[in-house]
């Protein structure tokens, strides 16, 4: 065996550090361990061809594969951390409360355009939480998904119920009878309903196989 | 189908099946199995080498393998796989599962062609 053979290369390092890099998000233990075992066969690879030397190790990485590739083959089995999905359940409940739609109609005739922005911000918050939700359920899986419209239901629920028995200021009240009460409560269960499907979905067409890199 | 299809097809199969019989008599790593992967099928099995690490750790994922660092004197070191005994259940159903495809195949080929 090489005596240098536990001593690694400033390629294989850099390598290394661009796989790192792209395995952000994932959990910090996965991460560590994918990163040990590239090393590892790394090494292993370069002392196969000869020896540490700069041309085996460069030889070893291009056997090995892209960062990128490789990459996304570990992210597809591993997911994200679960960091990452508590960030995403935390963005569903935030954003939740922000879609709540409230308006002032005491105020139509002076502040007509301060209604209006508020009807287009809400209808742009909701379309923003239902992206997010679906994002959370292709990038993490059908049950975070799930979860993150959830937590954007029961904030707009929350939200809505504190709000109505609240001692709000004549000039402002809430869009919560009839019609867009109806409509309120529909879009609402609408989210957790989304995150699954757009899971379920992702998963019926995701080829699991297809990491398999052949020569 | 262009043949490229063909191979890739094949080949998605029979790799898990052939990993899980590398490891049925000794603990191997990664580099190991890639070796042997290749010079025990003549090189039909000659995989981009980073892309067997999913396959493992999906093996490991769904309890076929279980896998440990040895630090060895002169080596770096080494994660060892090794197969479990659901693993073995799996290969043995595998095996009954290949032989019945090769055995019709042929039979069918036998007749056709």
């Amino acid at each position: 065996m090489n005596q240098n053979s536990n001593k690694s290369s400033p390629e294989i390092e850099d390598y290394l550090k661009r796989l790192r890099k792209k395995l952000r998000f994932m959990s910090k233990k996965t991460k560590n361990n994918v990163l040990d075992e590239v090393r590892s066969h790394l090494h292993e690879s370069a002392l196969d061809l000869g020896g540490m030397s700069r041309q085996n190790a460069m030889v070893a990485i291009a056997n090995y594969g892209g960062p990128k590739e490789t990459a996304k083959s570990y992210k597809r089995m591993y997911g994200y951390g679960k960091f990452v999905t508590v960030i995403f359940i935390l963005l569903g409940f935030l954003l939740g409360i922000l879609t709540v739609p409230l308006s002032a109609p005491a105020l139509k005739q002076e502040l007509i355009t301060f209604n209006t922005v508020c009807l287009i911000g809400t209808f742009f918050l909701t379309a923003l939480l239902f992206f997010i939700i679906i994002i959370s359920g292709v990038k993490f899986g059908r049950w975070t998904g799930m979860l993150v419209g959830v937590a954007a239901f029961a904030s707009r629920g929350l939200t809505m119920l504190v709000v109505t028995n609240l001692p709000l200021p004549e000039k402002i009240e809430i869009v919560a009878s009839g019609g867009p009460c109806f409509f309120f409560i529909i879009v609402s269960l609408m989210m957790p309903v989304a995150g699954f499907v757009a899971g379920r979905v992702f998963i019926k067409f995701k080829k699991k196989d297809d990491d398999v890199a052949w020569d | 189908m262009k043949e490229k299809e063909w191979d890739k097809e094949f080949k998605k199969g029979g790799i898990q099946l052939c990993v899980l019989a590398l490891l049925s008599k000794e603990r191997k790593y990664g580099f190991q199995i890639i070796k042997e992967l290749k010079t025990g099928t003549d090189g039909y099995y000659t995989l981009k080498e980073g892309t067997l690490y999913p396959i493992l750790h999906r093996l490991k994922k769904r309890d076929y393998l279980i896998s440990e660092w040895v630090v060895g004197e002169g080596s770096p070191p080494r994660n060892y796989y090794s197969i479990t005994e659901k693993g073995r259940e799996t290969l043995k159903a595998a095996l009954a599962q290949w032989d019945l495809m090769i055995g019709g195949t042929t039979k069918l080929l036998e007749v056709y062609l």
